[in-house]
């Protein structure tokens, strides 16, 4: 067996419908050109997901992994990627989240953990290093994710750290989430869809394998430069007000989605700014695992009497405050903190509610109006939809499938107001005012999302006019996707971004440093590259095309004022040619697939059987 | 369509403040100076740089946090835009009666 520094070069698949597992090595070729994370996960599903498959199939493989960074204790990188296909966009789904979780899982010993198959009953996959072992436990059948990690640990033991479902990932509520470490979510896509879908409710690993680093001694002075440099200017919001500062400041630039993209600033949004809650709600700091940090901001509040403490961050006070018109901060953390017991993705459900509410005010959903009704603004509503959604009971059964399928199945125009992309709900930046978002958001192969990119950093900034669509939109949203693949795939936090002086060069020296290897600057960047277009082929072969790179109709369809009274608004004309230019900038074919020279450029011949199905 | 929800926001005071500038405060700067909003009036034309300085005999307590020692520029952690609509770096641009410099972190993720 291989074992290069900073790996264990073995993936663990398990299949839940024989009970059995076994290692597989992985070449080393392969982790030097994918990392860990979200790279490697895109790897190992294009090998491992069967063309076609059913997302909720046994087929369809649920792959958390690990990377090199992972057991240094290096600040903010003790996280994991889950990737599978995703049940919303039917494409690539990837979600990460920092976790204990990630550090034991890599001392099981292995780097990748591919589960395929499906459960009889509720069960949960206990792994103790390389011992394997599916045990039923249909007492945690619909328990919210706090109880659930809490028996796990009860039943098993305090060291196990646990990932786990709540009663919308069994209920298959499309966009419900995996939850570890007492809240931290991995949010996006769907995953704990993919997990209810095995009736997997939970898994509790527990290991005991080190991992050699190539050069000790200096990797602990990177690891303490980084640290203080983690607690630098770089990161002064994260640390001080949190993600949730991004209210007060995208309400002024008018960014902030309302009321469903009806308008891009809340009259009350001061209520629900960090500033605010800061000074009402407050109830303390944490951080995740090995992070200096500690941009988690807790707030607290009461409902009917009992306390209620949960963290808001940015996305979700943006989907379950301004989005659906609330401005009551008791009403916002009640929601938030109810999604993550709950185990539902905020930002879909929010967009989701939004959708629901808006459609309902327009007389469209009146076979559910004597069980729900639905307004902008209307907290107790809004909390008892999110329950109905997590339970799958009427309205709520409808919108457990997520926008696109919802607003599909009640049609009547109403599309043009389903805010998402490829199927995944839309994030907080409002991309008629953030004209680089826009394009990131219309591109991404996860659909809908702001992570995958940084482009808004551009809108942020003097280089671009962000009211304004130009060609070089299309450099740099493909740059800043490259850069966010390796920040996912190492898998560093987004927030240390700016604490880098040169953030490639530091992160040559760090993989080089754990691993051995030569990596240089230029293959890193290849590396980011090779990433994207692997995910991008995954998508190819699942039924891509040209038309799923696109915007809501709202988008287009409804210009926006600003307070001075300018216009605000992208025309479908604007995005397409931003595209172009997206695709020109990777050296796609100009339909958006890949030619097959850049596939041989970047070796994802080695993704077998998929490369033919790309046009020459 | 109005990108203010249900109600719209008071006209830009361009004309009626012609010899002052507004600076809104976000997030901890907002916190550390206890207002959202400093008017600061000026003689001459005045340069950003003039107008940090004038803000930071205001609220020293900003200095250090969120405007540098210097008192010439923001520290790397803020990011300045006038009127809400530009960015600006240049600290020897000139604002104008009525401008809005807003003050804000420069870390844009969420
Ligand atoms: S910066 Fe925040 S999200 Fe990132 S690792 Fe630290 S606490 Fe977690």
């Amino acid at each position: 067996m291989f074992k290069r520094k900073g790996y264990h070069g073995v993936a663990m698949l398990v299949d839940l419908d024989a009970g059995t597992s076994k290692l597989e090595n992985i070449p080393e070729t392969i982790l030097r050109q994918y990392i860990g994370g979200t790279g490697l996960g895109a790897y190992f599903l294009n090998k491992y997901c069967k063309v076609n498959a059913d997302p909720f199939g046994p087929e369809n493989p649920l792959i958390f992994v690990t990377s090199p960074l992972v057991g240094t204790k290096i600040t903010t990188s003790s996280k994991f990627a889950i990737v599978t296909k995703s049940p919303l966009t039917g494409f690539i789904g990837d979600s990460l989240a920092s976790s204990y979780l990630a550090v034991e899982l890599k001392a099981c010993g292995f780097d990748a953990l591919i589960i395929r198959g499906k459960c009889d009953e509720i069960s949960v996959l206990k792994i103790e290093d390389h011992k394997i072992k599916v045990i039923k436990m249909s007492e945690l059948a619909l328990k919210d994710v706090t109880e659930t990690e809490n028996t796990v640990k009860n039943t098993f033991g305090k060291q196990y750290k646990v990932a786990c479902i709540g009663p919308a990932g069994e209920n298959l509520v499309r966009f419900a989430s995996v939850s570890s470490d007492g809240g931290r979510q991995a949010g996006r896509t769907g995953v704990g869809a993919v997990m209810g879908s095995k009736r997997l409710k939970a898994i509790a690993v527990k290991g005991s394998h080190k991992t050699e680093i190539y050069d000790p001694s200096k990797l602990a002075q990177i690891r303490l430069d980084l640290a203080k440099k983690s607690v630098g200017t770089g990161t002064e919001k994260y640390r001080t007000l949190g993600t949730i500062s991004n209210v007060s400041v995208f309400n002024r630039l008018e960014i902030l989605p309302t009321n469903n993209f009806q308008f891009a600033s809340h009259k009350n949004a001061d209520a629900i700014s960090a500033e605010t809650l800061h000074s009402q709600n407050y109830a303390g700091n944490a951080h995740c695992a090995n992070c200096t940090i500690g941009c988690q901001h807790f707030m607290s509040t009461n409902d009917s009497g009992k306390s209620i403490k949960g963290r808001v961050e940015y996305e979700s006070a943006f989907a379950l405050g301004s989005l659906v018109g609330i401005s009551d901060p008791n009403v916002l953390i009640r929601a938030s903190s109810l999604c993550d017991q709950l185990g539902l993705d905020t930002i879909s459900t929010g967009v989701t509610v939004a959708w629901a509410i808006e459609t309902m005010e327009r007389g469209l959903l009146s076979e559910y109006t004597s069980d729900h009704t639905l307004s902008f603004g209307d907290g107790e509503s809004l909390i008892a939809i999110i329950k109905c959604i997590s339970q799958r009971k009427g309205l709520g059964n409808l919108l457990a499938e997520g926008t696109m399928r919802a607003s599909r199945k009640i049609g009547n125009r109403s599309e043009e107001w389903a805010m998402h992309v490829k199927g995944l709900e839309m994030p907080g930046y409002e991309p008629r005012g953030l004209k680089t978002m826009a394009l990131a958001l219309a591109v991404s192969t996860r659909g809908a999302c702001h992570n995958r990119s940084s482009a808004y950093e551009s809108d942020f900034s003097e280089k671009v006019d962000r009211y304004k669509v130009s060609e070089d939109r299309g450099r740099i949203t493909a740059q800043s996707e490259d850069f966010s693949a390796i920040l996912d795939s190492m898998i560093w936090c987004k927030f240390i971004r700016k604490a880098f002086n040169n953030f490639y060069q530091e992160s040559v020296e760090v993989l080089n440093c754990i691993t051995g290897w030569d990596i240089t600057v230029e293959e890193l960047i290849k590396t980011g590259e090779r990433i994207n277009n692997s995910k991008k082929l995954f998508n190819i072969r699942e039924g891509w095309q040209r038309p799923d790179d696109i915007l809501p109709k709202r988008i287009f369809q409804d210009k926006l004022h600003t307070n001075t009274n300018e216009e605000m608004n992208l025309s479908e004309h604007d995005l397409n040619k931003m595209i172009e230019s997206y695709y020109s900038a990777r050296e796609w074919n100009k339909d958006g697939t890949i030619p097959h020279s850049k596939i041989l450029e970047l070796n994802l011949d080695n993704l077998g059987a998929k490369v033919h199905q790309s046009t020459p | 369509m109005n990108t203010q929800s249900n109600e719209s926001k008071p006209a830009n005071n361009r004309l009626d403040n012609y010899d002052s500038v507004t600076i809104e405060l976000f997030g901890t700067a907002r916190l550390l100076a206890g207002k959202n909003k400093i008017s600061i009036t000026y003689d001459n034309p005045t340069h950003l740089w003039e107008l940090l300085r004038k803000l930071a005999d205001i609220e020293p307590k900003l200095v250090g946090i969120v405007i540098s020692n210097d008192r010439n520029s923001l520290t790397k952690s803020f990011i300045l835009n006038l009127n809400g609509d530009r960015f600006v770096t240049d600290m020897n641009e000139v604002v104008v009666s009525g401008d809005n410099v807003l003050i804000f972190s420069s870390q844009s993720g969420g």
